[in-house]
């Protein structure tokens, strides 16, 4: 499927401004049917105006919006085959549960049977049918985000928008309702928007990600292709840990402060930066034949099933499995292969 | 746990009495079987008994009445709608001051002053319509200047509270304006709505000033007949019906106070 049929989302140079804030600049993205796509960043990034944007609830300055090949940018929210599930939620709170999920079909004069039919499919579904006739306020969290996520689809949305769904929900839970995003998207095989600051939920639950920064989409791809090779330096640190090692490029490779560096590429610069993450440096007991860096270990920080090493010179920062045991004070050689070295591509 | 000293306490009960002990006296000698001077003499019902056959009181107190239910009628109405207006329209933040400005101001005018400014708009009016002669069209009139302030700044506060998120929501699941109105916001502000309602309405049977300088001969209510009837000498008639005021005023707060709580 592509961006073309039922589903499918289009962008094209979008552009917003709030007062002298340039929320939206110049995004141009393509969503294919079927996909679960993320907008990560910093809050106050642009990513929520955005999606507000998708929604029909904010009008952009500049571009077009595009769904299913047509052009929806002037088409009310109540107009747009779209739905939200809001960061609050924001259910009805006089209504029960299933009159808020029926909200959608009743606002569209839908006959009764068929209300009755398609929400409590959906309260099925979503394990929700002997909440029907609570009221929101005696509801948990997890029920609440269900509650609105039901009433979401209820509606079969050629789009569905998540607005930080998980951010009212708790560590542990979260992960498990990540994992349940996704089988439902799978399932139910519908485009996905969502908008999150956490970057494991946004590896865990999307095809591909979008990250944003001052307005702007800075670098997107499936989650592999963003986090084994970022980019900048921002999107290098934001998903994940990394080492960013700066020097000046010599014959073959990076002259830097630590030392001289093979490259495999050539960077696009004469000074600049690399990134390298925690795990990918490899450790030895003897000097490995390239790259190699005689450490010293300043701290060691025990994670479960990772040391997190707190290495000299740097703060180089490398992540070991458990079974070698490190103390303060141990000398190490330090493998940083060629092929792990990420050459960033801003000076 | 922390005592507090024991003049906090004698000062709180003195500050209760002083608020308290008059409207108690009140009360107390509109029981009182003696029609002169302070001297307990028994207890009795008739004053009030006497309150129900007296024509120009029972006239007075169906002005009253109609005074307050019509012009927090209209009032609810317009105060409701002005503060859906000013709060959910996308005004300029300057704008936005000036109608905050704008609607704080008959709170806290003085009523003389805004009974003055309605005398000359009468009087300017009288030379279009004689419907504008001193009588009850007027005090209406009157009051509903002065409730649609309190009655958008109770609703607005609600409105302020709710935010837009739900309302956002709804529109998101194509609900219309209408739709919107009638099962989301308007349900949502009930609370709001019903508890300037009530303030409205006991800010109308309570007031004198306004009334004062709008009443003609035959709009008579009773503020406005129990300052006529105490210059004549106060009589435990005039206790009796200002227990009765008193007691409606007292329940439509406390009922006011429970509605505006829920939720």
């Amino acid at each position: 499927m592509d961006s073309e049929s039922g589903g499918g989302l289009v962008l094209q140079g979008m552009n917003k401004h709030f007062g002298r804030v340039h929320a939206v600049r110049d995004v141009s993205l393509e969503v294919p049917a079927g996909e679960f796509f993320t907008l990560l960043g910093p809050s106050g990034c642009g990513k929520t105006t955005l999606l507000r944007i998708i929604a029909g609830l904010e009008m952009p300055d500049e571009g077009r919006v595009l769904l299913g090949g047509k052009d929806i940018t002037d088409l009310p929210a109540t107009r747009r085959q779209v739905n939200t599930v809001f960061q609050s939620y924001a259910l009805f709170p006089h209504l029960t549960v299933f009159e808020n999920v029926a909200f959608g079909l009743r606002s569209r004069k839908f006959p009764q049977d068929e209300i009755n039919e398609r929400v409590g499919k959906r309260l099925e579904m979503l394990g929700l049918e002997e909440m029907a006739q609570r009221r929101p306020d005696q509801l948990s969290g997890g029920q609440k985000q269900r509650v609105a996520l039901a009433r979401a689809l209820v509606n079969e949305p050629e789009v569905l928008l998540l607005d930080e769904p998980m951010s009212a929900l708790d560590a542990k839970l979260r992960a498990q309702v990540q994992v349940e995003l996704r089988r439902l998207q799978q399932k139910l095989g519908r485009t996905f928007i969502l908008v999150t600051h956490d970057q494991d939920e946004a590896m865990v639950v999307s095809d591909r990600i979008a990250v944003m920064r001052d307005g702007a989409v800075i670098q997107s791809g499936t989650p592999e292709e963003v986090y084994d090779a970022p980019r900048t330096r921002f999107v290098a640190e934001f998903l994940g840990a990394a080492n960013l090692i700066s020097g000046k490029v010599v014959d073959g490779g990076l002259q830097t402060e630590l030392g001289f560096l093979h490259l495999e590429e050539t960077p696009p610069w004469s000074q600049g930066t690399v990134a390298i993450r925690p795990e990918w440096i490899r450790l030895h007991e003897s000097p490995p034949a390239q790259n190699g860096i005689r450490g010293r270990v300043r701290e060691v920080i025990f994670r479960g099933t990772d040391y997190d090493l707190w290495m000299e010179p740097g703060p180089l920062r490398v992540r070991s499995h458990t079974y070698k045991h490190f103390k303060p004070g141990d000398e190490i050689w330090l493998e940083l292969a060629p092929d792990e070295l990420v050459v960033l591509h801003e000076a | 746990m922390r005592r507090t000293h024991p003049l906090v306490t004698i000062l709180a009960m003195f500050t209760m009495a002083f608020l308290y002990l008059p409207l108690m006296a009140v009360a107390v000698f509109s029981v009182n079987a003696t029609k002169y001077g302070l001297v307990w003499r028994g207890f009795t019902l008739d004053w009030y008994l006497k309150l129900f056959h007296n024509e120009v009181i029972l006239n007075a107190a169906w002005n009253t009445l109609v005074l307050a239910v019509v012009s927090t009628i209209v009032s609810t109405i317009l105060g409701t709608v002005l503060a859906i207006g000013m709060d959910r329209f996308p005004w300029s933040k300057r704008v936005n001051t000036f109608l905050d400005m704008v609607l704080h101001l008959p709170v806290v005018i003085p009523d003389i002053i805004l009974a003055a400014a309605l005398v000359v708009a009468f009087g300017l009016l009288r030379m279009v319509s004689s419907m504008f002669e001193p009588g009850l069209l007027n005090m209406i009139i009157g009051h509903i200047t002065f409730q649609i302030a309190f009655v958008a700044l109770v609703v607005r506060s609600r409105l302020v509270s709710l935010g837009q998120e739900i309302e956002e929501a709804a529109r998101d699941l194509f609900a219309s304006t209408g739709y919107l109105l009638r099962r989301v916001t308007l349900p949502l502000l009930l609370p709001g709505i019903v508890a300037g309602g009530m303030l409205a309405f006991t800010l109308s049977l309570d007031d004198f000033v306004i009334s004062f300088f709008t009443a003609g001969p035959e709009s008579v209510t009773l503020p406005l007949y129990i300052f006529a009837a105490v210059r004549r000498g106060v009589t435990p008639q005039i206790h009796a019906l200002s227990t009765l005021v008193l007691l409606i005023t007292v329940i439509l707060v406390v009922g006011t106070e429970r509605f505006s709580r829920r939720r």
